[in-house]
């Protein structure tokens, strides 16, 4: 019992160490440091928002009272965090390969520790757009927060099983990081960030209704813009995905991280 | 230093019919089925076996050091211990809190400072944030760097980095500690220090693993020794046996070398079949003092019957020559010994060399003193005392007189 506290102490001071190393990482050498994790996506947005809305006319149902900007925002940051996070992990067993090699090290932990980082990042981003929006005069419902919460719990599981399957992946066929980008380019436009699921015709609704990050997205502007809620159906489908991943994606890696070393 | 308990002690390490094969993935094919087979549980096709049924079981306190040659799988046993690596077939049970220092810089990050790689390192090893807290003074003190603790690691030498990784490890106090060469990089005080550590930590009870082709650290360090050879274990006992019978085996591997080749060139057309120098045909190094006479006497052999040239030099121990001739130069006739033995002898009266290491090198070469067939070299070492420089005492005076 005792041994086991130590160890989940360790691992813990290890997650910990790692994902501050991480972070650290990847904005060190940026003249704004960690701003840039916001300043970033802040500008995506804003590309987004003028081609979307400007050039597209694209509609929104309460557009009326909360304005595009807003119900961009609230899709993209989830999504920022998600897309990142299995990018990231998807190559976090071949980038630290050497690492590997010298070390043994919870292989389970390398992937983890990206995924947590994106996360980590991008809620910081997600709350600090959020405020901005409610400082800009946009309706944001402070009981929903709990429930956007529990959503980016939800993604998060989601991200961490898919990041598990697909580093699993990556390790035997490296065209897997190659294909990614252009896979969750895909992804994200099949997933109603720059659209509302209203505004589509039923057969296309019931085509892309089963997709993992649909329910997730649709509920957390239901809770915080106030917009129509999800059905409970696609809700239930949208945990059962998260848990599947996180499930199988645990199993694959499992069955598959004692071998790593002799694939990399 | 090694107190004898007479309850059984603790193993730390055992592996029982440990083999380790790695895949054979050339196409992506090949790796896309390693998955497949992964994932249902069936067993990968391994073509290139490294280690083939190993037993080894260490025991808390022991020092078990491992020898071969190169390629003779020390360094993967070590990754399969460490769990780096997964055996392919067999059971390997660690226990108890295990340091490896295998590979220079391994877990450093090189664009961190020395003080944030301790702490990822010590973090890597296990260690806790209060415990890295309460240490890392201490740490800092060991690797001994100075100012340089707060560089970025990657422009550190070599040295360095190695000064950081044991200073983590000493102060993870581990159970069982693995190490292989690193420690050579280090310079000779800071070696001494870490012998020191080492010998202090095996006293209080440590155990130790240590992979070495230094047979002196090696006999130092452990009492036990485990000789691997192409993936299996050859010999393993107490350590003196060990390392005496593996540097006898290099010995005779050296020397099955040369004999081949001398084998080969006596059966050429024109060979040495003897040098005596000073009347003595051994191979041993020949001892002279200054000035002494050297007496060459050497049989070439010539085939055809023909009289061979001979070809006699001195040179120092790293091919620089001091001087040499050839028997046609000087028109010296040998005695002919039989149709096709020919013998010579080169009179040195007092050989003017000074001090030193040099080889008495003799070649047979054809008639026309154009190829060379054969060579035989004999050392010798001039005793004595000079502060002259060079290598010969050139014939001198002093003026104005």
């Amino acid at each position: 019992m005792k041994q086991l506290a130590a160890q989940s102490s360790s691992a813990a001071t290890l997650t910990w160490v790692l994902v501050r190393r991480d972070i650290k990482d990847r904005y060190l050498g940026t003249v704004s440091g960690l701003l840039w994790a916001f300043l970033g996506p802040a500008l995506t947005l804003l590309i987004y928002a003028f081609v979307f809305q400007t050039l597209m006319k694209v509609k929104v149902p309460s557009a009326g009272t909360t304005g595009f900007v807003a119900f961009l925002a609230l899709g993209l940051w989830p999504w920022y965090a998600f897309a990142d996070a299995i990018g990231r992990g998807t190559n976090a067993i071949v980038a630290n390969s050497a690492l590997l090699g010298k070390i043994a090290l919870p292989r389970y932990l390398l992937v983890l520790v990206p995924v947590i980082s994106s996360f980590a990042v991008h809620t910081l981003g997600f709350i600090a757009v959020t405020a901005a929006l409610f400082a800009t005069g946009t309706d944001i419902a402070a009981s929903g927060l709990l429930v956007t919460a529990l959503c980016l719990m939800g993604i998060l599981l989601l991200a961490t099983g898919l990041a598990w399957w697909l580093a699993t992946l990556n390790v035997f066929l490296r065209d897997v990081s190659a294909m990614l980008p252009q896979i969750l380019t895909l992804w994200m436009l099949i997933t109603p960030i720059f659209f509302h699921v209203a505004t589509l015709s039923a057969p296309l609704v019931s085509l892309l209704a089963h997709n993992p990050m649909m329910g997730w997205i649709e509920l957390i502007r239901a809770a915080l813009l106030g917009l129509p809620a999800p059905s409970t159906s696609s809700i239930v489908e949208a945990c059962a995905w998260s848990v599947f991943a996180l499930v199988s994606g645990a199993y694959v890696f499992h069955r598959a991280q004692p071998h790593f070393e002799d694939y990399l | 230093m090694n107190a004898v308990t007479p309850e059984r002690r603790e193993s730390l390490v055992r592996l029982q019919n440990v083999s380790k094969a790695f895949p054979r993935v050339f196409r992506s094919v090949d790796r896309l089925r390693a998955l497949l087979h992964l994932l249902i549980g069936r067993k990968p096709e391994h073509p290139s076996v490294v280690l083939e049924d190993i037993n080894i079981e260490v025991l808390r306190g022991q020092s078990l050091g491992l020898i071969g040659v190169n390629g003779a799988g020390k360094s993967t046993l070590l990754k399969v211990i460490t769990g780096v690596l997964t055996a392919s077939a067999g059971t390997v049970e660690v226990r108890g809190r295990i340091a490896p220092l295998l590979e220079l810089g391994a877990g450093f990050h090189p664009e961190y400072t020395g003080r944030d790689n301790i702490r990822l390192n010590a973090a890597l090893l296990g260690m806790s944030s209060a415990d890295i807290d309460a240490n890392i003074d201490g740490i800092i003190a060991f690797a001994d760097i100075g100012r340089h603790i707060d560089e970025p690691v990657k422009n550190y030498s070599s040295g360095m980095v190695v000064r950081l990784g044991f200073a983590v490890v000493a102060a993870i106090k581990p159970d069982l500690l693995i190490t292989d060469e690193v420690l050579a990089v280090g310079d000779e005080s800071f070696q001494k220090k870490c012998v020191q550590w080492i010998e202090n930590f095996l006293a209080g009870g440590g155990t130790l693993l240590l992979v070495s082709h230094s047979m002196y650290h090696i006999q130092k360090l452990c009492r036990h020794a485990c000789w691997l050879h192409e993936g299996r274990i050859h010999q393993m006992g107490d350590v003196f046996d060990v390392t005496q019978d593996y540097l006898a085996w290099h010995e005779r591997k050296s020397r099955e070398l040369t004999e081949a080749g001398r084998e080969r060139a006596i059966a050429g057309e024109y060979a040495i079949t003897e040098l005596r120098v000073n009347g003595d045909a051994g191979t041993s190094t020949l001892l002279l003092g200054r000035n002494q006479p050297l007496v060459a006497e050497i049989t070439l052999r010539a085939r055809d019957g023909r009289i061979p040239v001979l070809a006699i030099g001195v040179k120092r121990t790293d091919g620089t020559a001091v001087y040499g001739l050839t028997s046609d130069m000087e028109g010296a006739t040998p005695k002919r010994i039989s149709d096709e033995l020919f013998q010579w002898q080169l009179h040195f009266d007092a050989l003017p060399l000074l001090p030193g290491s040099y080889l008495l090198a003799v070649h047979a070469m054809d008639p026309e003193a154009v190829r060379l067939f054969d060579t035989l070299e004999r050392a010798i070492t001039v005793r004595g005392q000079s502060r002259e420089l060079g290598m010969v005492r050139l014939p001198h005076r002093w003026g104005p007189q």
